[in-house]
């Protein structure tokens, strides 16, 4: 009986290990703190509701020629989260979890009507130069910019010095969030 | 109570439906008209585990759908369906259970969560232990994780968050075993302190609760976990009144990520009908890099029939972003009523989420 049930466990995994390599699943990222960033954002606004966005085949291959890269495995759906006052819609807020030197970099990124940046913020990072990273200094340099902005380290964004790669996570992250919004929306 | 069962019944139903249609981009597209969206993870968790005490081998942890649902800009809603697991009992019900609507107020008013929840007791709120080996000390503390109730929760400031919440105190899908209710508030404050992020809680609940024997692990036992009677000192079962103690618990918790590091900890205390009870729990996390980390764990708890001491290492890997394997080991020694338990358990995790 028990090695039935082993079997069955073994099987099971072996089987989705395999099937999982194409599945859809929901991008990771949780928008962990949505009164204060909308706060800060989008001042006045009321409230905000969940659109989820799943890429067809051609639209996942547009934003991977755009950003140079494949998505990731979680990157089968992004949320846009769609910031409302008096009923109408007055921007966007994305999340996306970069890949840190030592774990996730959760990035927000609030978009007006435009698709401009209004605003990024880190929600949980482990890097070494948090506080710098977090700073206006270095955040605030995307404010502004849209898809029509390299946003690269070394281009349009002076990197935190000592944290360059964390930098160019937190960069690729916006201009990955602004190809997924320009693409989805 | 058989109405709220109904309502939590019929809460998975409506979701399990508006989530069963062809593809997610379908379901995102048909559920605009009626202003719901819906998503489903799925997740499965096996693991090996080797002990010392009870049985050793494979078992699959939990084969399961996790579906999230937002309605309009004023609800939001999540059920966790088990579809297959080898957990049992009251353990069982730490792990599953989860179905609750979330009612959201303007920006910066109090949301209100109505149905099955984890309850804001200690770092439960922020730290997911659902899917760890490690886990903290609530099934000894509590005796239930998640719980059917409501629960308000808000921002006093920017940084300051409150929970209060109202539970029946006899975990998932059981009825309210004595008609009394579980009261529970929590505040925790947010602080960057240079570059490290602090979060220190406080939290306080008073209410009836199952009390476990510390010879046994809940988790882990299933059913043959045993409570414990505060009078007698007697194991009973698990369904079993005379196992159930008016607790008081205060706690302390914090979250600190310091530099790459990040170090959780919880200081329990309080009693059960007047007999002290108390615990501390620490865990040391380091990153050796994106994918690879180890953790270390220290833990002690002490109640009226005794206590046990325990540590534990281990490790983890991301092989992608949706794999985790983990390894650990834990060793407990347990004293209650004279007797004596040093157990030692092998633990290795495999997780897909898809």
């Amino acid at each position: 009986m028990k090695f039935h049930r082993i079997k069955i466990v073994v099987a099971l995994a072996v089987a989705l290990s395999v099937a999982a390599t194409s599945s859809s699943y929901a991008a990771l990222c949780v928008w962990r703190k949505p009164d204060q960033d909308i706060k800060e954002f989008f001042p006045g606004a009321e409230t905000y509701k969940t659109e989820y966005k799943k890429p067809s085949g051609s639209q996942e291959k547009a934003i991977e020629k755009r950003i140079g890269t494949s998505l990731d495995p979680d990157e089968s759906e992004f949320k846009f989260y769609r910031i409302l006052n008096g009923g109408k819609q007055v921007g966007t807020i994305l999340t996306h979890l970069g890949k840190g030197q030592f774990g996730a970099i959760e990035i927000v990124v609030a978009l007006d009507n435009n698709a401009k940046i209004k605003g990024t913020a880190i929600q949980r990072d482990r890097e070494k130069k948090r506080a710098e990273l977090r700073s206006d200094k270095f955040l605030g340099q995307f404010r502004g910019k849209d898809k029509n902005d390299p946003i690269k380290t070394g281009q349009d964004i002076n990197p935190v010095p000592g944290a360059e790669k964390s930098s160019e996570t937190v960069a690729f992250s916006v201009r990955k969030l602004l190809v997924v919004y320009d693409i989805l929306n | 109570m058989r109405a709220f069962r109904a309502l939590i019944f019929l809460l998975g139903l409506s979701l399990l439906v508006l989530s069963s249609v062809p593809s997610l981009a379908e379901a995102a597209e048909t559920d605009n008209s009626r202003g719901i969206e819906t998503v489903v993870k799925y997740r499965l968790d096996s693991r090996y585990m080797s002990q010392n005490e009870g049985e050793s081998g494979l078992e699959l942890m939990a084969l399961e759908a996790e579906i999230t649902a937002a309605i309009g800009d004023k609800i939001d809603a999540a059920v966790q369906v088990p579809l297959g697991s080898g957990m049992t009992g009251r353990g069982r019900g730490m792990h599953f259970g989860n179905a609750y609507f979330v009612f959201k107020g303007k920006i910066g008013k109090p949301t209100v969560k109505v149905g099955q929840f984890v309850v804001p007791f200690g770092n439960l709120p922020y730290y997911e232990t659902h899917t760890r080996i490690l886990q903290t000390l609530y099934p000894y503390s509590l005796g239930i994780r998640i719980d059917p109730g409501i629960e308000i929760e808000g921002f006093l400031d920017k940084d300051t968050e409150f929970q209060l919440a109202v539970t029946q105190g006899n975990g998932p899908f059981r009825g309210d075993i004595d008609g009394n209710k579980v009261l529970m508030a929590r505040v925790s404050r947010q602080l960057q302190i240079g570059d490290d992020d602090v979060r220190i809680g406080l939290s306080a609940l008073k209410g009836r609760l199952p009390v476990f024997s510390v010879m046994a692990d809940p988790l882990m036992e299933g059913r043959g976990a045993k409570l414990v009677q505060i009078g007698t000192g007697m194991l009973v079962e698990q369904d079993d009144p005379e196992g159930f103690a008016d607790k008081t618990r205060y706690a302390v918790d914090f979250e600190w990520y310091k530099g790459i590091d990040l170090i959780r900890g919880e200081l329990v205390f309080g009693n059960d009908q007047g007999r002290s009870a108390n615990g501390q729990w620490l865990l040391f996390e380091h990153p050796l890099s994106y994918k690879t980390s180890v953790v270390a764990q220290l833990a002690r708890w002490k109640q009226f029939s005794g206590d046990w001491k325990g540590w534990a290492v281990g490790l983890e890997h991301k092989l992608r972003d949706d794999r985790i394997a983990r390894v650990a080991f834990e060793q407990r020694r347990a004293n209650e009523m004279g007797m004596g338990m040093t157990m030692n358990m092998l633990t290795a995790q495999y997780i897909i989420e898809f």
